[in-house]
């Protein structure tokens, strides 16, 4: 796309910067969505909460949803900075890619790579197992007098 | 789930001494962490996917073009990897072959690709992602659900959604069409399918495109067919060359049966 035009992307999609202030990088062609994922989370919460206070909003991630979670985190921040979630912490429970092999019956994990090929033999006949998960489990709310 | 209980009301509770870590999942979690079970906080289970609100959004999309008859193809692939020239080339052909067709154009800040899909007889709804929906890297069911309000879904027989040039994003966003097709060409490199495996996972079709550059590439066309195998073996692969035309009467034909079957 044309550089004035990915200009306009920056304020949603870039990661922020690092800790030394450094751009961060962004992994792969596009730009990230992790901030989109963040207004979906956001939503569930708000409604979920029902007007109490939210200190913690625990999720499941399964490393196929290709997540980075220190953007995951840096776009809450950018979501809630001025509403009712404000401060509140995501808590990100990482669910691995888990492979059953039709071909010779190891139940495997993906390494980081993501090639979804059973590590035991090698075929690329598996059944996934977890690995695809994208939820909010659960909320940890201030309790009402 | 046995670990949560569930109160007349609705509210599901789970309890402390229920709830310790998973065993079958990694290192790296807090869900064992016994901090939200101190005196004045309460753990509420929610259990909702992310995607739900914009799958039921989807759902709607889905029955709406079923209830006008129009067949549905979210078009997808990483910028520059040729989707509006094959855009072009498809709705040239279903001119000549009178099925009528609309598309979704999703561009992130300007008409351009819209502009170049003047004049070829179909009814186009443009989507500036960059503007009102918060630079969107992707279409979701709702902005789709906007477009469809702009078409007169009952002159139509196909619906082609032109997602937003990204390999991650649209993947993962259900629009509410029938079939997921990606063009991916061969100058990305062998490896996207291993790279973007939940893009590569998603879609029944995928267009191999840019053919016409393969004497001038190293590329292993068939490492590419089998990474994708590798991903989602239920894939159909039709290699193609948008700008020559090479391959399209298959794409052509795959179309053709989407909107008479």
């Amino acid at each position: 796309m044309p550089e004035a035009t990915r200009h306009t992307l920056v304020p949603w999609c870039d990661p922020g910067p690092d800790e030394v202030g450094r751009p961060r990088a962004r992994g792969g062609d596009g730009p990230v969505h992790e901030l989109s994922l963040c207004r979906s989370i956001h939503d569930i919460v708000d409604r979920a909460r029902d007007g109490r206070r939210v200190l913690t909003v625990n999720l499941q991630v399964g490393q196929l949803r290709q997540v980075v979670p220190d953007t995951l985190t840096h776009c809450w921040g950018l979501v809630t900075a001025e509403g009712p979630l404000a401060g509140s912490r995501l808590v990100v429970d990482h669910v691995p890619v888990v492979l059953d092999c039709r071909e010779c019956g190891a139940r495997t994990t993906a390494g980081q790579a993501l090639v979804l090929t059973c590590t035991s033999c090698g075929s690329g006949a598996v059944d996934l197992r977890s690995g695809e998960e994208l939820l909010v489990t659960s909320l940890d709310l201030v309790k009402e007098p | 789930m046995g670990r949560f209980h569930r109160h007349d009301d609705g509210t599901v509770h789970a309890h402390e001494h229920e709830d310790g870590p998973h065993a079958e999942h990694g290192p790296g979690r807090e869900l064992g962490d016994l901090t939200a079970y101190e005196t004045g906080t309460e753990r509420v289970v929610v259990l909702e996917r992310i995607f739900d609100e914009n799958d039921r959004a989807a759902a709607d999309n889905r029955a709406a073009l079923d209830r006008a008859g129009v067949r549905a193809v979210n078009l997808m692939s990483s910028p520059g990897a040729g989707k509006t020239t094959l855009l072009v080339r498809t709705l040239q052909h279903l001119r000549d072959t009178g099925v009528r067709a609309g598309v979704v154009e999703g561009d992130i800040e300007t008409s351009l690709d819209a502009d170049r899909l003047a004049g070829l007889g179909a009814q186009v709804s443009l989507l500036n992602t960059g503007a009102g929906f918060g630079g969107e890297c992707h279409l979701d069911a709702p902005m789709v659900a906007r477009a469809l309000t702009r078409l007169d879904l009952t002159t139509l027989d196909v619906l082609l959604v032109e997602n937003v040039g990204n390999l991650v994003c649209p993947a993962e966003f259900d629009v509410g069409a029938h079939r997921r097709v990606m063009v991916a060409s061969i100058t990305e490199g062998e490896d996207k399918p291993l790279k973007y495996p939940v893009m590569f996972r998603s879609v029944e079709l995928v267009l191999v495109n840019k053919i016409d550059l393969l004497p001038h590439l190293d590329v292993d066309l068939d490492l590419l067919r089998r990474n994708v195998r590798q991903v989602n073996p239920a894939a159909e692969l039709l290699e193609v060359s948008a700008r020559t035309g090479e391959g399209l009467d298959r794409w052509h034909d795959w179309l053709d049966t989407l909107v008479t079957g």
